[in-house]
């Protein structure tokens, strides 16, 4: 090959590839336009939530909620028709993560798997009510992560990070650590839409920048709220084979019913990893606050703080996955026990009657979702 | 003692003198946690009830070193502006007010028929640096940015009002 030709040819190759990798980004950017103008197919809870709320575009925003509990008529600016559409599908990205009830994952959820791994992640286990739980009344509840009341605490000092915490990035923790997964990008839609539903939700709820509202983080538990008598393994086993058996499986892997997840796994290779917060031995007052708060489903507030804290101790106990900063040992230890073990108490546990590796298939109550 | 022992301990010393000077003598901000006091801090305080937040903490430094940003923004941000003590126009105060940026904030994070796009608190924080102050543009996680953020977060909380509130004029 003449030199000249060479030379081209090594200037020529990399410049295309350049090229061809630009075309790539605006075909990637074009394809998200459409994505952000399209119309959004809202999920059965999002429907419900959102009309409730009487979320539609307007030069104005009034919320029927503040209405119906003040009396207050508040003029708040309303919304565009693109600020509906990012609203709309943060919802549907906290109600349905993973996407099982879309048509597309991808174009309905901006493929938000790519950052959970696992099967079982979905906002809305953690941030119950579509990260908006009330009772029948109306009445937000406490310690239940509430989102509006999230937002509106962003940016606070938070103790476990050492940071002034800002909103977008806390969504990331979720993903790295309850979703045992990887970080979006703060300026991707999937974080931007969750921010623009967090945002609505608090104008729909007139709540106040910076001020605590009950229904923000959780009502966490330290053993100084018991009567000391020990976190308890036993103990532990014990209430959660009576209370949370029934949903969460044997060995607190999630269930499936007709194809769908009924409850989220608790342990194994789609439970949340050892750097969440939930995870016991890190933080030993936030799971056992969880629990007492918001399970079981139906049945909150019934469980006494030290049988919180046992079942909390008994989870925590459970194999899961390693957090991305453990390294590669520990990441090996916790993907052994999380073979090993599975088995070992299905053959010495008489009720462990299904297969303890996939996620347990039961029949379960209507109401257990 | 060897002259490789000698050149450790030697090299160790000027370490450690560095750390000193850095964190005692320097005057340079990057090296203490403390947000110097400017002129008007104690009345802004007191006007916008920061003390909510507490005397003194990591919240109320990046409020205090807000307010630093916004009432001298040539000093405080100078890698993001060209501009001077001797301009006319040189701090985000020279534009706004402080109840200007808290009503900013929760009005941000819209979709901006202009630029066809969504447009948060932060895009405007730096597009101010890069226009108004005929600066750059810092990343969205500068403190130059976060802190202007904080500040609109504590006078919104003084000012009690939440996401989308509009402004009433007398």
């Amino acid at each position: 090959m003449p030199p000249f030709t060479a030379k081209l040819l090594r200037i020529a190759l990399p410049a295309l590839g350049l090229g061809a990798l630009y075309l790539l980004a605006l075909h990637m950017h074009a394809q998200r336009d459409d994505i952000r103008q399209a119309a959004v197919a809202l999920t059965p809870g999002c429907v419900e939530k959102l009309a409730r709320y009487d979320l539609r575009p307007g030069e104005q925003y009034a919320s029927p909620y503040v209405v119906q509990r003040t009396g207050a008529k508040i003029a708040l600016r309303g919304y565009s028709e693109e600020d509906v559409r990012a609203i709309q599908r943060g919802c549907n990205i906290i109600n349905d993560t993973q996407g099982t009830l879309a048509k597309d994952r991808g174009r309905e959820r901006w493929h938000a798997t790519r950052f959970i791994r696992g099967s079982h992640a979905s906002c809305d286990h953690c941030h119950q009510g579509i990260g908006d739980k009330q009772d029948a009344a109306g009445n937000r509840l406490k310690g239940s992560l509430g989102l509006g009341a999230s937002w509106v605490q962003a940016d606070m000092y938070d103790r476990f990070t050492g940071l002034l915490l800002p909103y977008e990035l806390r969504q990331m923790q979720c993903y790295i650590n309850s979703s045992n997964g990887y970080k979006p990008n703060i300026a991707d839609d999937v974080i931007r839409d969750v921010t623009a539903y967090s945002r609505f939700l608090s104008a729909a709820l007139d709540l106040k920048i910076a001020n605590h509202y009950e229904e923000q983080g959780i009502d966490e538990i330290a053993a100084s709220d018991t009567l000391k008598q020990g976190d308890d393994y036993i103990r532990g086993e014990a209430i959660y084979k009576e209370k949370c058996i029934g949903c969460h499986g044997a060995q607190a892997f999630g269930t499936f019913a007709n194809g769908q997840l009924v409850a989220p796994a608790l342990a194994g290779p789609n439970a949340w990893n050892m750097q969440s917060r939930n995870y016991f031995y890190y933080v030993s007052t936030i799971l056992p606050g969880f629990i007492c708060r918001n399970m079981p489903l139906g049945q909150e507030n019934t469980l006494t703080n030290q049988e919180c804290r046992d079942i909390a101790y008994y989870i925590g106990n459970l194999p899961r996955p390693a957090g991305d900063k453990q390294g590669p040992l520990i990441a090996l230890r916790q993907q052994i026990l999380m073979s090993v073990l599975p088995p070992l108490v299905h053959l010495t546990h008489s009720d462990a009657t299904r297969s303890p590796q996939a996620a347990e298939s039961v029949a379960l109550p209507e109401s257990a979702d | 003692m060897t002259r490789a022992r000698a050149a450790t301990l030697a090299a160790l010393a000027a370490l450690a003198g560095f750390l000193l000077w850095a964190h005692l003598g320097s005057g340079v901000p990057v090296f203490h946690s403390e947000v110097v006091s400017e002129p008007g801090w104690d009345k802004f305080r007191s006007r916008y009830g920061i003390g909510h937040f507490g005397d003194d903490g990591q919240f109320v430094r990046a409020v205090q070193h807000g307010y630093n940003l916004f009432f001298h923004t040539y000093k405080y941000a100078s890698r993001f502006t060209r501009r001077t003590a001797a301009d006319r126009v040189n701090t985000c105060a020279s534009c706004h007010t402080a109840e200007d940026l808290a009503y900013a904030f929760v009005n941000s994070d819209r979709f901006d028929p202009k630029l066809g796009r969504r447009v948060s608190f932060e895009d405007r924080v730096r597009w101010c640096y890069a226009a108004s102050v005929d600066g750059f543009v810092p990343t969205i996680y500068d403190p130059a940015v976060r802190d202007l953020r904080i500040l609109a977060r504590a006078v919104a909380h003084h000012l009690q009002i939440g996401e989308g509130a509009q402004r009433t004029r007398n």
